[in-house]
């Protein structure tokens, strides 16, 4: 295949992804009719000041210069030629407007004016200029005018009702069920996670993580998932934007029959009971002796717990394996403030364990215990105390081990502590009578305990938890009783909100009749599952007029909030402050947002929106030449799908996920002194590529934290992973790249190129043939204007990544032995040299970038299309982050509390 | 009843299609006509990227269109094809030409009007036809795609050629086993369940605004699709025999061998009148990556190719790339011929469009569309020539007379000045 013909593929296929926001502003302009209803002037305010007036302008807040004295002048003098009455570019004509009042009647007209003065797209280069001044002027004149034009009266648009999306509906049904397994094997997610290294709540990413990469990867099924469920078609992504986008997640029969399917196969799957954690407090049937003790936990009195001084943790244990790894008697997950009791190893040490969150940092403190004893077969009693000096932990009454601790212990979560569970920690064995109290009991209380006393401390008591007898238990209630609170609690984390009486009838009429005819507990509450997995209710998000319950509001936004930080469902905490309506106080809200931040769960969000806002897909059918790039495919045949971009892929996503997890600014993004990088990426990037053998573990691949001193490596944008996905088979393709960074990073995408647009001959013979660069041969081939004036604004941002291949390696000249020439000017004021000088011009214009990030963000987090008056909100939510200078969890918790998200208007 | 090649039939597990006779599957319907006439199957074929235009459009005044080399398959049914020339549709600037070719081209709006969408898109031919035909048939319609593509990039737009309405996309199956199972596979619905979940939808939806209401009868309809369908198909199978064809397997297919299999579920779902209406995507429209052709020997993107045709080494693939899926409608062409019903043959009681939604896809054009339409549509389609119509009539003009055929009684659609002179007899 020619190069004429490849370099097309790509460059057509970024560029013709239409953009309606070019679209709406220049070619639609004039012609939408508006909805906004605040299009009074505002000129009874208006100060008559003689232009030029720049000095006092940013004094001036909402109101305006005099239009006829102020910016109508400058109009006239600059604009007018080509938007006036004999020329009508882009279909704009200015001279229609006499008025701020004018004017304000189209507020998309007033951004794209602001758009284009403020990057200096107009006037065009070759033309008169207005000098800085008047520019500035003129970008702080049409602000105002835009407030004024859209803000008084513009309502808070909700989210439309939608489905989820099938990366969505996997989490959520993992999270209704607790699940200890995936749902169904998907690749949405690319990376897989192989040593646990994604912890939020720690703050730092790890030096050393492993990880795979799923899309490109091979035996990706031979995950722990439910067994027989299949999952429904990927999504597609919106052009530039998000597979989370109401418009386009439709219902269809064929989809609705994959849901009504999911919905039986997934409470059905074989391996279901195994993986299901809330299975005892759910389906076990009450009346039965089988119970498995790895699903319990306690539930802690709240009213008790709400004076806690410190905590003891009692239990009975009889191990059935000894061994190192770490056994779980009780726990709790709330980041650095879980609390835990445990045995195993750690270090030398093995025995006893006890972890807190003490004066505002973790600590875990063990004591040595010879294992033969914990081995031997029989009972034996276990405790951890802390009483704000120290930690005690005790074997059978007797204390095994002190450390001195002062301070306040934390605890912020009240929910249930797991009993023998922990991930991968469980317990082996028998656990009995384990108690919680809210105070580090004594050493003769401890005592007591452990010699069999019932009523120690009772009043201290939090919590309790026995092994349920041999006996059949005596039900205080009757069985359909208990099946129908099951059923409410179970709505209510499956409806997102509670179900009202109405509903709730329809599904215990339903528990009660399956009951009544099969007498068989587990299949009728089965059957309830099935049916609600299939209702609207559950399949459906945003239904945010519904005002059934008091607090609909704030359920709203717990769904909102849990779909955009955590792709999934609310969780019980989230549920029961909306339930008591407390999610609108903006302090509990605040606290609500670090939390899911600092939740395992935001995994989702990193896994969601990062490749998608990198379009990252695109590496996936990168094809380098396999003649001329065999080193790309480890040497070996093009018919196994192991290729470098396997590799090249995980490394901007992990830079991602650093910025995310260590709250560094997002600027990073675009340039950092760390990247995470494999030893063969590392080599690749020096050149030395070696050839692997087919054998070649690509399954589990350690990436380390490489600082790094050279700026042409860093942050996302000069990563390999762009470069072959911005290349054809045969060479980088400039157009794409410029097209790529315009979109991505500056989240303004060019719009369509004309139908007929020639073919560029830009292979290295013809190249060598003319003496030309592909920089020359462009400039020749976009002279047309119809062309330039595009080509003016994406050309730079490709040209100043031609020192990288097509495979992402560095070059200073092209293969015909010409030089690269990189050099260009962003938004017309900033010049560079190179790559690095490139990077310094996009730090300098940080504003634009932290605004076009927070669009893509904000695009993705109200699941819809922006639309051009939500830049007010985007202005705010960008100007909020600044002072923490746009640190990326600041940045999405401005998102978060911001009222186009939270749609809280204040009264 | 002819006995069939079963080599085309037959991949992998092997199998083998039985087909019944026609009347006895009509046996179950009450007769009201003497005569009855056999019922009209609708096929929409489509192709992406239109076709290289000096291989499939013959000279002007030579009628041997059989002989381009891009048709030349057709041969063996030459004689039920017809070529259509001049038909176009209207390209609404400033949106994405791939974008609107595909999922506009068998949409009824108007491309004039007023847009619903970024695209002229309305509900599309396929579904109005459905609309007053599904009653005579288990299944309302089928929608197949064989995009093989792993990376699932791109947009929907490229994807679908049948659409409900406006943003809402009629799901195409593209798993060959998910279709085996739509048109084999019965079911008892558990009536409590749906009785249940519909009386929860129902109270769901009165608090709902106007907007989100409208989303929801997505849900509605789809429920009640579903049980339509099963209820339908168990009637059918307690009367019908069930086609002899194995069930599709895990086995890796061949790019040639998947459209085939697809084909092949067509034409059985066609032949037990299991549906009576169908789209057929051969491959999506502009797909940025490149595509393993197993038979062609080569992996090339489609649409770089259509874009580099100027040059002859690069015209060599795209032409074989044509021609690949114009032999693989041609062999469902063959079976349908293969099928005896009554006085003629499965295809003679057919209308089977293959089109493209791009005239050339090196300048993204919409006019001169290449159109073939098969069948006579029970004798009414004037066959085995060429229909040259004006340059610039509309392609609604086509789907005008074909709606009409199908009997929906429809007098427009979208930009239609009347149905196509000279398509009938």
């Amino acid at each position: 295949m020619r190069e004429n013909v490849t370099q097309e593929i790509m460059k057509d296929r970024i560029i013709t992804s239409s953009n309606e926001f070019w679209q709406g502003a220049f070619a639609l302009s004039v012609a939408i009719p508006m909805k906004i209803q605040g299009g009074v002037t505002k000129l009874a305010f208006a100060i008559a000041l003689i232009f030029p007036a720049t000095a006092q302008a940013e004094e001036l807040s909402a109101s305006v210069v005099d239009f006829e004295k102020g910016i109508q002048p400058i109009f006239e003098q600059y604009c007018y030629d080509c938007h006036g009455g004999k020329k009508t570019k882009g279909k704009v004509d200015l001279t229609g407007y006499e008025s701020w009042a004018d004017l304000e009647e189209n507020p998309q007209l007033i951004e794209k004016l602001i758009e284009a003065l403020d990057k200096n797209e107009m006037p065009p280069e070759e033309k008169k200029q207005p000098d800085d001044k008047q520019r500035k002027f003129m970008v702080l004149e049409l602000e105002k005018a835009f407030k004024n034009a859209v803000s008084p009266d513009q309502p808070v648009i909700p989210l439309r009702l939608r489905r989820m999306n099938r990366f969505e509906y996997g989490n959520a049904v993992r999270d209704l069920f607790e699940l200890d397994s995936w749902v169904y094997a998907i690749n949405d997610r690319i990376i897989r996670n192989h040593n646990d290294y994604f912890r939020p709540e720690s703050g730092r990413m790890p030096e050393v993580v492993r990880v795979g990469n799923r899309i490109m990867g091979l035996q990706q099924l031979l995950e722990n998932r439910l067994l027989g469920v299949v999952a429904f078609p990927k999504d597609p992504p919106a052009e530039n934007g998000f597979n989370n986008r109401g418009d386009h997640l439709s219902l269809t029969p064929v989809l609705m029959e994959s849901f009504l399917e999911l919905s039986r196969s997934i409470v059905n799957a074989e391996n279901f009971e195994k993986n299901c954690r809330v299975w005892d407090e759910l389906f076990a049937d009450p009346s039965s002796t089988k119970r498995k003790t790895r699903n319990a936990s306690i539930a802690v009195d709240k009213s008790v717990a709400a004076r806690s001084t410190g905590l003891t943790i009692s239990a009975w244990i009889r191990p059935s394996k000894t061994s190192d790894q770490w056994q779980t008697i009780v726990r709790r997950e709330d980041s650095w403030r879980r609390q835990l009791l445990s045995i195993g190893r750690t270090g030398d040490t093995w025995g006893l364990w006890m972890g807190l969150g003490i004066a505002g940092q973790y600590e875990e403190f063990g004591a040595p215990v010879d294992r033969k004893i914990l081995g031997d077969g029989k009972w034996h009693h276990v405790a951890g105390t802390f009483d704000g000096k120290e930690i005690n932990l005790y074997l059978d009454g007797k204390q095994i081990g002190s450390k001195a601790i002062a301070g306040k212990l934390h605890t912020q979560s009240t929910q249930p502590m797991a009993v023998g569970s922990h991930g991968n920690e469980p317990f082996h064995g028998a656990l009995n009578d384990i108690r919680l109290y809210r105070s580090g009991l004594s050493k003769d209380q401890i005592q007591n305990i452990a010699s069999g006393n019932e009523g120690v401390a009772k009043e201290e008591m939090m919590g309790s938890w026995k092994l349920p007898g041999e006996d059949r238990p005596k039900l205080k209630e009757p069985v359909e009783k208990i099946a129908h609170q099951r059923i409410e609690k179970f709505l209510l984390k499956a409806f997102k909100s509670p179900a009202d009486e109405k509903t709730l009838k329809l599904y215990t009429g339903y528990f009660d009749k399956q009951f009544k005819e099969s007498g068989d507990f587990t299949r009728s509450m089965k059957g309830v599952v099935s049916a609600a997995m299939a209702s609207p209710r559950f399949i459906f998000v945003h239904n945010e007029r519904d005002e059934a319950s008091p607090h609909q509001a704030s359920f709203n936004l717990a769904t909102r909030l849990s779909l955009f930080l955590w792709s999934s469902i609310p969780d019980e905490e989230l549920l029961e402050l909306a339930g008591k309506g407390s999610l609108s106080d903006l302090e509990e809200l605040n606290g609500q947002v670090d939390r899911m931040l600092n939740h395992r769960r935001v995994k989702n969000f990193c896994d969601s929106f990062a490749p998608q806002w990198l379009k990252l897909n695109n590496v996936v059918s990168a094809s380098p030449d396999f003649k001329t790039h065999r080193e790309y495919y480890f040497g070996g045949d093009d018919k196994i799908s192991y290729k470098r971009g396997m590799h090249l892929m995980l490394e901007p996503l992990l830079n991602f996920e650093t910025v995310f997890i260590e709250n560094r600014p997002i600027t990073e993004l675009v340039d950092s002194d760390f990247t995470y990088r494999s030893h063969l990426l590392g080599e690749w990037y020096q050149g030395r590529a070696a050839t692997y053998g087919i054998n070649v573990n690509l399954r589990d691949i350690e990436y380390t934290r490489t600082p790094l001193t050279d700026r042409r490596y860093g942050g996302v944008i000069t990563t390999g992973a762009v470069m072959v996905m911005t290349s054809s088979p045969f060479r980088s393709l400039p157009i794409t790249r410029g097209s790529w960074v315009s979109s991505v990073i500056f989240n303004d995408p060019p719009q369509p190129p004309p139908d007929d647009i020639p073919d560029l001959q830009a292979d290295d013979i013809t190249l060598k043939k003319e003496g030309l660069t592909v920089r020359q041969k462009l400039k020749q081939h976009s002279s047309d204007t119809q062309c330039a004036g595009c080509h003016q604004k994406i050309d730079p941002l490709g040209f100043v990544l031609e020192n990288y291949d097509l495979l992402g390696r560095w070059r200073d000249d092209y293969r015909t032995g010409l030089k690269v020439d990189a050099s260009g000017k962003l938004f017309g004021k900033h010049e560079f040299k190179d790559v690095v000088g490139f990077k310094d011009a996009v730090l300098a214009e940080e504003e634009v970038f932290a605004k076009a990030f927070v669009g893509h963000l904000l695009s993705y987090a109200l699941g819809r299309e922006l639309d051009f008056a939500d830049r007010i909100a985007i202005g705010e939510i960008a100007e909020a982050s600044k002072k923490d200078h746009y640190r990326m969890r600041a940045v999405i918790k401005n998102i978060a509390v911001h009222p186009i998200f939270t749609q809280i208007t204040k009264q | 009843m002819k006995s069939l090649d079963r080599r085309k039939f037959l991949l992998g597990a092997g199998g083998s299609v039985m087909a019944l006779p026609w009347l006895e599957l009509n046996a179950a319907e009450p007769k009201t006509k003497k005569e009855k006439e056999p019922p009209l199957r609708f096929a929409s074929f489509y192709s992406p990227m239109g076709f290289v235009r000096d291989h499939f459009f013959p000279e002007k005044d030579n009628p041997d269109f059989l002989s381009m080399p891009t048709l030349s398959p057709l041969k063996k049914v030459g004689s039920k094809v017809t070529l259509i020339t001049g038909l176009s549709r209207v390209n609404v600037r400033g949106v994405d030409v791939h974008n609107q070719c595909s999922s506009c081209f068998l949409s009824s709006a108007d491309p004039h009007g007023k847009l619903k969408s970024p695209y002229p898109m309305d509900r599309t031919l396929d579904h109005l036809i459905a609309d007053q035909v599904s009653h005579r048939t288990p299944i309302r319609s089928l929608e197949l795609n064989c995009n093989s593509f792993k990376d699932l990039k791109e947009s929907i737009y490229l994807d679908n050629i049948s659409w409900y309405g406006p943003e809402h996309v009629a799901t195409a199956m593209k798993d060959p086993l998910q279709v085996y199972q739509r048109l084999f596979k019965t079911s008892n619905s558990d009536k409590d369940i749906t009785d249940l979940i519909l009386a929860d939808a129902a109270n769901f939806k009165k608090n709902l605004t106007h907007q989100d209401k409208d989303k929801l009868d997505e849900y509605f309809d789809s429920v009640r699709e579903i049980e339509k369908q099963i209820e339908k198909l168990n009637k059918y199978y307690r009367v019908h025999k069930r086609a002899d064809v194995t069930e599709p397997d895990e086995e890796p297919m061949t790019r040639g061998e998947y459209i085939r299999l697809m084909g092949k579920l067509l034409v059985v779902a066609f032949q037990g009148d299991l549906t009576h209406v169908a789209t057929f995507m051969l491959a999506p429209e502009r797909w940025g990556s490149p595509q393993l052709f197993h038979e062609l020997n080569f992996a090339k993107s489609h649409h770089g190719l259509t874009h580099g045709q100027n040059d002859q080494s690069v015209k060599k693939f795209l032409v074989q790339v044509d021609r690949f899926y114009v032999e693989l409608f041609a062999e469902v062409l063959e079976q349908m011929d293969a099928i005896t019903e009554g006085e003629g043959t499965l295809l003679d009681h057919s209308m089977v469009t293959l089109g493209s939604g791009l005239g050339d896809g090196r300048d993204h054009t919409m006019n001169e569309l290449p159109i073939i339409v098969a069948g006579s549509a029970n004798g009414k389609l004037k066959t085995g020539g060429i229909l040259n119509c004006p340059e610039n009539t509309p392609l609604a003009n086509l789907w005008l007379s074909q709606a009409q055929l199908m009997g929906t009684g429809m007098k427009q659609f979208a930009d239609s000045t009347g149905p196509l002179n000279g398509l009938l007899v």
